[in-house]
């Protein structure tokens, strides 16, 4: 067992097992690391925040060694880093609705519960009109690449608004299988849109 | 009546969306999409693996900053604290024996068989250090007449 880090209890891991956890992992966590904090960061660009996808790694990584949550054992790590993530990226959409005045709907958002203090992650602000724009050409962007798969289509509006992938395939009468199809072509779609 | 979202709350709803989808995919589906779009998923590792560890190396740089601030401030501390001990090896012994006399109890619980003559230097710095944190030094600074 390697040195606990600062706070670290007996079920929680050492950082020596967080460095080899990072040499450890496989190009599809990476992947799945990255395409989920980019993600996360352009929904905060949406809020006026002007932070990329690695300044969200890099804060939960920051966290995951200083936090006050540590990597539990029995949790994967990249499943522990995602969530880190998410919470960082919450965290900083909560204030900035706050901030913008819109209220704070989202359960996402509402149920974020931060493990360690995020505040030296400091996004640059978007002015309004700016961020507005810089929005409506990003999600044109998707819809105009999807504009004759209907589903896909009706999947963004739905997603847009907050709707469950459940809510979706129920109004949309999808099974199971036409709703994963969409969701992939979507997300590899967008994929491509990204680089 | 629900609340219109603007542009920028849509994009963000849709991009968690969309976070919560890759999260949710298989390693398969994953790397094919980065194929599809000519990404090398190993090039991807690399650059957030060398993210990660940019990170643990910040992490380990400000623990040892914070070490080094904290052995400064103790380091200060005990410079104060023994800032009424004179450098004299005679008036360091004279000092203590003023305190012996001022604190009998602590005389019988230091020395206990002891003559004060047979105390080292050593023992003397000791004593003095303990004196000074606790206290005991406090208002003997005009003590230059040698009482």
């Amino acid at each position: 067992m390697g040195q606990k880090a600062p706070g670290a209890s007996e079920g929680s891991a050492s950082r020596a097992e967080i460095e080899a956890a990072i040499e450890g992992l496989s190009p599809a966590d990476a992947e799945r690391l990255r395409r989920s904090a980019d993600s996360r960061a352009a929904g905060l660009k949406g809020l006026g925040l002007g932070v990329c996808g690695d300044d969200l790694l890099q804060e939960a990584m920051g966290l995951a060694l200083e936090g006050t949550r540590r990597w539990p054992k029995g949790v994967r790590f990249v499943t522990y880093l995602l969530q880190l993530v998410r919470n960082v990226a919450g965290h900083l959409a909560r204030r900035a609705m706050s901030r913008l005045g819109i209220p704070v709907q989202d359960q996402a958002v509402v149920e974020v519960v931060m493990s360690g203090d995020p505040d030296c992650l400091v996004p640059t602000a978007i002015p309004d009109p700016e961020r507005l724009a810089a929005a409506r050409e990003t999600t044109g962007r998707i819809k105009n690449k999807f504009a004759k798969d209907e589903t896909v289509s009706l999947i963004i509006e739905g997603w847009e608004t907050d709707m469950t992938g459940p809510d979706i395939k129920r109004e949309l009468e999808l099974s199971q299988n036409d709703y994963e199809t969409a969701v992939t072509r979507l997300r590899r779609g967008a994929r491509s849109l990204e680089e | 009546m629900a609340r219109v979202k603007d542009d920028g709350e849509r994009l963000h709803a849709f991009a968690n969306a969309m976070a919560d989808s890759v999260e949710a995919a298989s390693d398969e589906q994953l790397l094919l999409d980065a194929r599809s779009a000519g990404v090398d998923p190993n090039h991807t590792k690399s650059h957030v693996q060398q993210l990660l560890r940019g990170a643990v190396k910040a992490s380990k740089q400000r623990r040892l900053e914070q070490a080094q601030a904290e052995y400064k401030s103790s380091l200060a501390a005990f410079c104060a604290a023994t800032a009424k001990i004179p450098a004299q090896r005679a008036e360091q012994r004279t000092l203590l024996m003023h305190v012996f006399q001022t604190h009998p109890e602590i005389r019988s619980v230091t020395l206990q068989h002891r003559e004060f003559s047979e105390m080292t230097d050593s023992d003397v710095q000791t004593l003095l250090k303990q004196a000074e944190q606790l206290g005991l030094l406090d208002g003997l600074d005009n003590m230059e007449d040698g009482e």
